[in-house]
């Protein structure tokens, strides 16, 4: 299986994104201190920008390394290249599924060091204080995506991934079209007491519930993702046998 | 060539986290400031680094698909699993019996009131285990990076040239010095012991010489680098979890006790008998390994 996580890191190009996070990790270590501007601007400026880094890092494996890791073998004439391989069906969809959970995990781990040395070298407490709050939410976006990525994996090996682009993008205008059904014929009144401050609100009085969410959200996205990995097993297995 | 490669590889490991601390020492860095912080997660890495740059400098490879030298993948067959499940759970184990046994040899500095922390977190305690277990999971990265220069590489090599024992010894050693710089500036034993900083650094090298030998042993049994690294986070989690919650009465505590190593030398008692099962293992199997003509 080392052999085919080699083949997919080339294949995927992850060399780039290595070096790109690589070249990252320099950037935010130097540029905090270097750049001629006043603190409190350096401060808000390296905030956002490590926000903007860490959601285009999730979104790239979702994007492009997901397409492309899938995209890779549809070119070789997947079933044959299947067949040529000395592993299983299901070690070559496990190591599918291995290869974006590492992915997963390097994201998180070069998130959570930006982080850290954005809080090192930040002087402005309230640009710390929103950067740790999301350091505290990191894990829970991350298997949020995993989840996202575990619903889209099946589709990929059962239509391939133009096919199985589409009918993701049927499935979400499906929801977008329920949503707006909703809206003009439902009762939105039940909307009335969503804001953020309610959220803050909820949030404030149910530390204990928060907490439980916080610390299960890794096991239910990766039991979402073992099943995910079970179906496309089977998917693949019929698309075997037709 | 084994020698000159352990000594590129510590020099690799130890220049970069040395010099960085001392540094930050010198120009008047705190312990307890987010620039030590930074440090300590950064020199984490550094011993990967430290071992693809030996790999690198000295042509020896990554190894084959035959013969994994970094010990990167996962298998959960034949009953390693369990050796996984051990990695998270034995350092509860042990920071706990090692807790358990300070109230013993002090009854005393128990106080069942729950100071501090403690009696804010009352309700939710039985969430500890499974924060602790789910914060190894995402924060091993760092564990990671240690375990693939210590594990992988400095205790092969140093096992091939002086058997498992004594390899245990001097890994745990140099693992040990390693982390002087940063027990000086405070790490793990504060400031103000006595005997500071040599009682923590001593205090500390036997630490990582018992639990060097559970690392290792865990290693060995799921030929993988991923048991080591989780049960190094767990260690981490678990043994400030159960530091900082400890219901602990600190004016009841002796004062030789209170100001030296000894507390904490007391804690890893459980940790080092561990340690010691462990060393044993490793040279019943390699007795038995060289009986059967296969070294």
């Amino acid at each position: 299986m080392g052999g085919l996580f080699y083949k997919d890191f080339i294949a995927t190009k992850a060399y780039y994104y290595v070096i790109a996070m690589l070249g990252l990790f320099f950037f935010i270590l130097l540029g905090h201190g270097l750049l001629p501007v006043d603190q409190e601007t350096l401060d808000i400026l390296f905030m956002t920008l490590i926000l903007i880094i860490i959601c285009t890092l999730f979104m790239v494996i979702i994007g492009n390394v997901e397409v492309n890791l899938m995209k890779a073998d549809e070119g070789n004439k997947r079933r044959a290249y299947m067949l040529s391989l000395p592993v299983s069906k299901k070690q070559y969809v496990a190591s599918k599924y291995l290869f974006l959970l590492l992915s997963f995990y390097t994201v998180l781990s070069a998130s959570l060091l930006y982080i850290q040395i954005f809080i090192a070298n930040c002087k402005t407490d309230l640009a710390s204080g929103l950067i740790e709050g999301v350091a505290a939410l990191l894990p829970v976006i991350a298997f949020t995506f995993l989840v996202v990525t575990a619903i889209e994996l099946p589709f990929y090996f059962a239509f391939g991934t133009d096919k199985g682009g589409r009918v993701k993008t049927g499935l979400l205008v499906g929801v977008f079209f329920v949503g707006i059904v909703y809206i003009l014929f439902g009762d939105l009144s039940i909307f009335d007491s969503w804001s953020l401050e309610a959220v803050v609100e909820f949030v404030k009085k149910h530390p204990k519930e928060v907490m439980i969410l916080q610390l299960i959200s890794p096991y239910l996205s990766m039991l979402v993702y073992y099943i995910s990995y079970i179906v496309s097993c089977k998917l693949i297995g019929r698309e075997e046998e037709a | 060539m084994t020698q000159k490669r352990i000594l590129i590889y510590s020099l690799l490991s130890f220049l970069p986290v040395w010099g960085i601390t001392i540094l930050y020492m010198l120009c008047g860095g705190k312990y307890e400031s987010n620039g030590m912080n930074l440090i300590l997660t950064l020199s984490m890495i550094c011993p990967v680094i430290a071992v693809i740059g030996t790999r690198l400098f000295t042509k020896e490879g990554f190894g084959s698909k035959e013969n994994p030298v970094m010990l990167l993948g996962i298998d959960l067959s034949k009953g390693k699993w369990i050796w996984f499940l051990a990695a998270f759970l034995l350092p509860i184990f042990y920071s706990d019996l090692g807790i358990g046994l300070f109230y013993l040899l002090f009854p005393k500095s128990f106080d069942g009131s729950l100071p501090g922390l403690m009696k804010e977190l009352r309700e939710v305690w039985w969430m500890f285990p499974i924060s602790g277990i789910t914060n190894a999971l995402v924060f091993s990265f760092g564990a990671l990076g240690e375990e693939i220069g210590w594990r992988t590489y400095l205790y092969p090599k140093l096992e091939e040239l002086f058997g498992n024992t004594k390899a245990i010894i001097f890994g745990g050693i140099i693992w040990g010095v390693w982390h002087y710089p940063a027990i000086y500036m405070g790490h793990n034993f504060g400031r103000g012991y006595l005997g500071e900083p040599f009682s923590g650094f001593f205090v500390f090298t036997i630490f990582t010489i018992f639990v060097g030998a559970c690392l290792h042993y865990i290693t060995k049994k799921t030929k993988s680098v991923w048991a080591a690294a989780f049960f190094h986070a767990s260690n981490n989690v678990f043994f400030g979890n159960t530091l900082l919650f400890m219901a602990l009465s600190k004016e009841r505590v002796p004062k030789l006790v209170q100001e030296s190593p000894v507390f904490l030398a007391i804690v890893f008692i459980p940790v080092c008998i561990l340690g010691i099962v462990c060393m044993i293992c490793l040279n019943k199997e390699e007795k038995s390994l060289k009986n059967k003509g296969n070294l």
